[in-house]
């Protein structure tokens, strides 16, 4: 402990890199810790380098900073590069970072481009057993977006789904898709609306 | 067999600005290899990794339970029962114990003095870590063991495989070159990586817009912020291995059905096991198929029926095939949401499948035993199915030679170069794979070179199999007896089929028969009648036998002996000895 204090005090004279500052992160001591989120929280609000900080700290396998990394996002959403950072955070696969993405692009849907967006929306609603809140955005965000952003496939292959829950919200996303004309095959919309 | 490997540091990865670097480290007596590269689709190659990681920390046999605290438990209560007698026993217990103390005491004065010289720790600490690794053995194995995946780096491709705990589930991770930016010069061979789960961890971060280096070999510069040294591991090797990479590629090279999948099929069918406890079997997967339909598939015991619903099945005749053991394929579950369809080979019931997933040009392959328990290493016997001439040492060694210069090829060109029949080139191939010496690519239909060990490896790897040590006996006891002449192209037989003359069911049918290059050996072994049909390479496409053995296993537990016999004589036949129809064969193997 005495040596890893000195260490650390060494450390402050002559300043830290971001993997070394993630590595003291990840070691689960907490005087590393503090050192480590020292690095940071020390750079100043609209830098560049918030974005490979934000980045970093999200992809991090350590579930704690992993949190830490979205207490992070959170904090600084105002001088992040918002795009760019949903784009980079939309690859992740824990059901947590994905959260922030779906919570994110719910408020404001015009940050993640159509291509990107379908992608993440598809990788999402194919889970299964795991995420279910993300899942429960994503549909949220669907239900209020213009007809056509998610394929027809994906809808078929949710409506087949043991899933009911899914299953039934994809059943009205394609009812949906019917009534506006669209031809699905397999499916046909009869009787009167309401009844 | 005790092998101890080397490697110069452990493996790792750093991470900078701009990119992030694996570190392999390799095992150190091997023929060197190189290879530098960085990735070009990291996120598949890290979801494709990842899930290798999984299998190769795969078990599913059933956990042995910690007990420990329950028996201290009833160890109290015994005490607090003892009668009368045996409390005044007890009270001599303490002299007892001072004296055993006393002379252990001694003991250990003794030990002391010859330990002394040597001792650099206390012996407490020995002791700890005596029971801890004792205790790792007993209860998280999965901690105990050290399982390096075999890395091959090939003029087309980069191949990592690796078997699962219980060596019931193997891992084959294809990466083919066009899926590297290459660097500096590569030496192409094979090595084990020392994939640790620092490493895995490592790998969870690489990211589309994270540009990923893979580095292989140790002479280089290498970045990162782990302290290095040389770390030698000694692991007691699983001869094993050698046997189950020859099982897992011999059973990849016969004749099986291949369905294709959605991907949505296979989730579904995972998503439903993860919900479901079985509480009594059958524990199978029931494949449904027939020509022109799509596949279904029952999941026993709860007879859940998921349809394929966009891929029909294009096989030659309906059949239903179960396979057990379903519960390996969640090794493939976190690969689905992203995976368009999935290519599955059945080998037939209660025989090893073949499950391939694609991300982009990168491929997992996965192939299962038979169910859980029939690992490939042990219970699997399909290598002589694969392949059954006999060979010479110095055609095994022309053939190696020749293997090591082209580094892959397929039997009939090599055949061609080297003006041997293409059976005795198949056999000395498989022969080198019974070695650890080269690998058949199921995939590629080609064999490769691929040293296992650096050196030829203990007869205990080589080891016979009971069967054939069987079928051995029966040769030299005379007990084959051929009852027909060699059927050249014969109608191919299925187990559905009880009668063996079909009719070709149209002229397509016949022509593609007509060249198939099958002969059909029809054999009485020790009164026993065995049917079978070798391919020009001398490998078992159809077989059959009337002993109970057989009829009851089928081949779920590798050949009979029968067969065994009947295969290898009429390989030698394939090759050119004469059959002498009707009466006992002599020949010798």
């Amino acid at each position: 402990m005495e040596v890893r204090s000195v260490a650390l005090r060494r450390v402050v004279q002559i300043g830290q890199t971001t993997p070394f500052a993630l590595r003291l992160l990840e070691s689960g001591l907490p005087e590393c810790i503090e050192r480590g989120k020292a690095h940071f929280e020390g750079v100043a609000a609209g830098d560049g380098k918030e974005l490979e900080y934000a980045t970093v700290l999200c992809d991090s396998p350590d579930k704690t900073v992993q949190a830490y990394g979205r207490e992070f996002v959170e904090s600084r959403w105002e001088n992040l590069p918002a795009v760019e950072l949903l784009r980079k955070l939309s690859e992740h696969s824990d059901p947590q970072i994905q959260e922030l993405v779906a919570g994110k692009l719910l408020t404001s849907p015009h940050l993640l481009g159509g291509k990107d967006a379908t992608k993440f929306d598809k990788g999402i609603l194919r889970t299964h057993n795991q995420g279910r809140r993300v899942k429960e955005l994503v549909k949220a965000r669907l239900n209020q977006a213009p007809q056509g952003q998610l394929d027809q496939s994906i809808l078929l292959e949710m409506a087949r789904s043991w899933t009911q829950r899914d299953a039934e919200w994809a059943f009205e996303q394609l009812v949906r898709l019917a009534k506006s004309g669209e031809i699905i095959e397999g499916l046909q919309v009869e009787g009167v609306e309401g009844i | 067999m005790i092998l101890t490997q080397k490697y110069l540091e452990r493996s790792g990865a750093s991470i900078n600005n701009d990119n992030f670097t694996l570190n392999v480290a390799t095992e150190q007596s091997r023929p060197s290899v190189h290879f530098e590269a960085t990735i070009r689709d990291g996120l598949a190659y890290s979801r494709l990794m990842l899930a290798l990681y999984r299998l190769v920390t795969d078990d599913q046999r059933a956990p042995q339970k910690d007990r420990s605290a329950y028996f201290e438990w009833v160890h109290q209560r015994y005490l607090d029962e003892l009668s009368e007698t045996q409390i005044e026993l007890k009270k001599r217990l303490p002299e007892l114990q001072q004296r055993r103390v006393e002379l252990q005491q001694k003991i250990a004065d003794i030990n002391h003095e010859n330990l002394k010289f040597f001792a650099t720790t206390s012996d407490s600490f020995w002791q700890a870590k005596g029971k801890y690794w004792d205790y790792l053995f007993r209860y998280a194995r999965d901690k105990w063991w050290a399982l390096d995946p075999v890395i091959s780096v090939h003029p087309d491709c980069v191949i990592f495989e690796a078997f699962s705990q219980d060596e019931s589930s193997y891992g084959r991770f294809t990466v083919p070159m066009a899926g590297f930016d290459r660097r500096g010069h590569t030496e192409f061979g094979t090595t084990n990586i020392d994939f640790s789960p620092d490493l895995a961890r490592e790998i969870g971060r690489i990211r589309s817009y994270r540009p990923a280096d893979l580095e292989i070999g140790a002479d280089r510069v290498v970045h990162f912020t782990r302290a290095g040294g040389a770390v030698e591991k000694k692991i007691d090797l699983p001869p094993s291995w050698v046997r189950g990479f020859l099982q897992v590629q011999s059973a990849g090279a016969l004749p099986g059905v291949n369905v294709l999948l959605s991907s949505s099929t296979l989730a579904e069918i995972l998503s439903i096991l993860r919900r479901k406890r079985e509480d009594k079997g059958p524990r199978s997967l029931r494949f449904h198929l027939t020509p022109g339909a799509k596949p279904e598939i029952m999941i026993e015991p709860w007879g859940i029926i998921i349809k394929e619903p966009e891929i029909t099945f294009t096989g030659p005749r309906a059949q239903e095939i179960r396979i057990w053991g379903r519960r390996r394929l969640m090794i493939l579950e976190k690969l689905l949401s992203y995976s368009g369809q999935i290519q599955v080979r059945l080998l037939g019931t209660g025989l090893p499948s073949y499950w391939s997933v694609w991300q982009n040009d990168l491929r997992l392959d996965i192939g299962l035993s038979g169910w859980t328990r029939n690992d490939w290493s042990q219970a699997a016997q399909f290598d002589f199915l694969a392949s059954s001439g006999a060979v010479t040492p110095e055609e095994v060694s022309k053939v190696a030679g020749a293997l090591k210069q082209t580094l892959s090829v397929r039997p009939e060109d090599l055949a061609a170069n080297l003006n041997i029949g293409r059976g005795v080139v198949t056999a000395a191939l498989q022969q080198l794979c019974r070695e650890g010496q080269a690998m058949f690519d199921y995939i590629e239909g080609t064999y490769r070179w691929r040293q296992l060990f650096p050196f030829t490896p203990d007869k205990e790897i080589l080891q016979e199999s009971p069967q054939l040590l069987e079928a051995r006996k029966l040769i030299n006891s005379k007990s084959v007896r051929w009852l027909a002449e060699p059927l050249k192209n014969p109608l191919p037989l299925s187990d559905n089929d009880d009668e063996e003359e079909d009719e070709f069911e149209d002229e397509q049918q016949e022509e593609a028969i007509i060249e198939n290059g099958l002969t059909r050996f029809a054999a009485s072994v020790s009164g026993k009648e065995v049917v079978l049909d070798l391919d020009a390479d001398g490998r078992v496409n159809y077989v059959r036998c009337e002993c109970r053995d057989f009829q009851f296993n089928h081949l779920r537990k590798g050949p009979c002996a029968h067969i065994l016999a009947a295969t290898i004589l009429a390989a030698k036949i394939l090759n050119g000895e004469k059959l002498e129809a009707g009466t006992d064969n002599a020949g010798s193997y």
